[in-house]
């Protein structure tokens, strides 16, 4: 739905990853099934315990005339589930531990471990030294409200124990189309970042998210977007195109001079 | 232990169903999740039966509350109770299905130990 959202999720996964109980084991907006291993689970990546990121529903009252860049109320939700399988067994004793408590896993120690995972995802997002959780941080305006809540069950074939912690945040406004992307905003930062990252995957999302900002149009008509005006209404605001310009080429106004009678000439500039 | 009259056929019905569905597995007895001293891990041969793996969302329901998921399968296993000599299993005890491919293990979750023919342990994934 925007470019925050992409931004905060991704922001949050790097910050997460190789900082809690699941390693890295941390998944944007997880869609497929976590699938319990078949057999033995030697470490923490691949199917073991997992934390999943995820932007969900978000509203927004406070909309500048027809602007359709704020992203307002955003519910961030992080889950982490562990079930049986999720945990590392002895071939011989067939007796399990929770990967990193080195504890048996049992149904207190798995509910132990989701605490400890939640209580973690504090820990990291707050963490000044965390670079990616500070872009997190500088993405967010502030939260409004924090829901946490908890799952276990053994129903379902299998014994599950999980966590959700969901934030409603009021995030940053999208960039406007066309705005240039000040790279000691949040967002830029989030880019710089993105693009010095040894990921792939993380640069070509960084490159692709400058591009959907970037057009080369620049002046009164970023105004005009990012209002969602129609032509008429910003020239009714006097901010517009003069009147009979059919291709919009006049230029952006930055000088005007008014002529006062007995007075010298006064110019206004918003250089 | 009085005997029932049906008890000669229900042996030999659950003997020549064993014949042809039953495999080898271990018992791993625990107590408190380590090793039960009290009970020696044992094997028996016995219907495994697993069902098809589901993915339900962690609160096991439609909710929407919840968005990751994970996938499960369980099963069961049915003891035949007239050849089994080794100790009471209990919940949390895990099996280790030795002769499928991975030699996946399974959480014991529930036992139904009522029936008269086996003694059936309700399965998790583990």
């Amino acid at each position: 739905m925007s470019l925050i959202r992409i931004a905060i999720r991704i922001a949050a996964v790097q910050a997460l990853k190789g900082n809690t109980l699941v390693g890295a084991n941390v998944i944007d907006s997880a869609i497929s099934t976590f699938q319990t291993s078949n057999g033995v689970v030697t470490g923490i990546e691949g199917e073991g315990p997992f934390v999943a990121v995820y932007t969900d529903s978000a509203s927004t009252g406070d909309v500048d005339l027809k602007s359709l860049v704020s992203n307002g109320l955003t519910d961030i939700i992080f889950e982490t589930g562990m079930t049986m399988a999720m945990t590392e067994t002895e071939e011989e004793s067939g007796e399990s531990h929770i990967i990193g408590l080195e504890i048996p896993a049992t149904d207190a120690a798995l509910e132990m471990s989701m605490d400890v995972v939640m209580r973690q995802i504090g820990d990291v997002l707050t963490d000044l030294n965390n670079e990616w959780a500070q872009i997190y941080s500088g993405l967010v305006l502030s939260y409004s409200k924090i829901t946490r809540s908890r799952v276990g069950n053994a129903d379902d074939g299998t014994k599950l124990a999980g966590q959700q912690l969901k934030i409603e945040a009021q995030l940053i406004d999208d960039p406007s189309l066309g705005d240039a992307i000040d790279p000691d905003s949040a967002f830029g930062a989030f880019l710089a970042k993105a693009e010095a990252s040894a990921d792939d995957d993380l640069i070509a999302t960084a490159t692709k998210l400058r591009e959907y900002v970037h057009v080369t149009d620049e002046g009164w008509t970023n105004v005009q977007r990012h209002f969602g005006m129609t032509a008429a209404e910003l020239l009714a605001l006097g901010l517009g195109p003069i009147v009979g310009d059919e291709d919009r080429s006049t230029p952006p106004l930055t000088t005007a001079t008014a002529e006062i009678e007995g007075a010298s000439p006064v110019t206004v500039s918003n250089e | 232990m009085a005997t029932a009259q049906y008890a000669s056929i229900r042996d030999r019905v659950l003997a020549a169903v064993d014949k042809t569905f039953a495999e080898t597995v271990e018992i791993k007895f625990l107590d408190g999740g380590k090793a039960d001293p009290d009970r020696a891990n044992t094997e028996v041969v016995a219907p495994l039966r697993t069902g098809n793996i589901a993915a339900k969302n962690l609160s096991g329901g439609v909710s929407q509350k919840w968005k990751a998921k994970v996938a499960a399968a369980g099963g069961t296993l049915s003891i035949n109770r007239a050849t089994y000599t080794g100790p009471k299993p209990q919940k949390g005890d895990k099996i280790k299905a030795i002769e499928r491919p991975g030699k996946p293990f399974f959480e014991v979750l529930a036992i139904d130990d009522r029936s008269h023919t086996r003694l059936v342990l309700i399965l998790g994934d583990a």
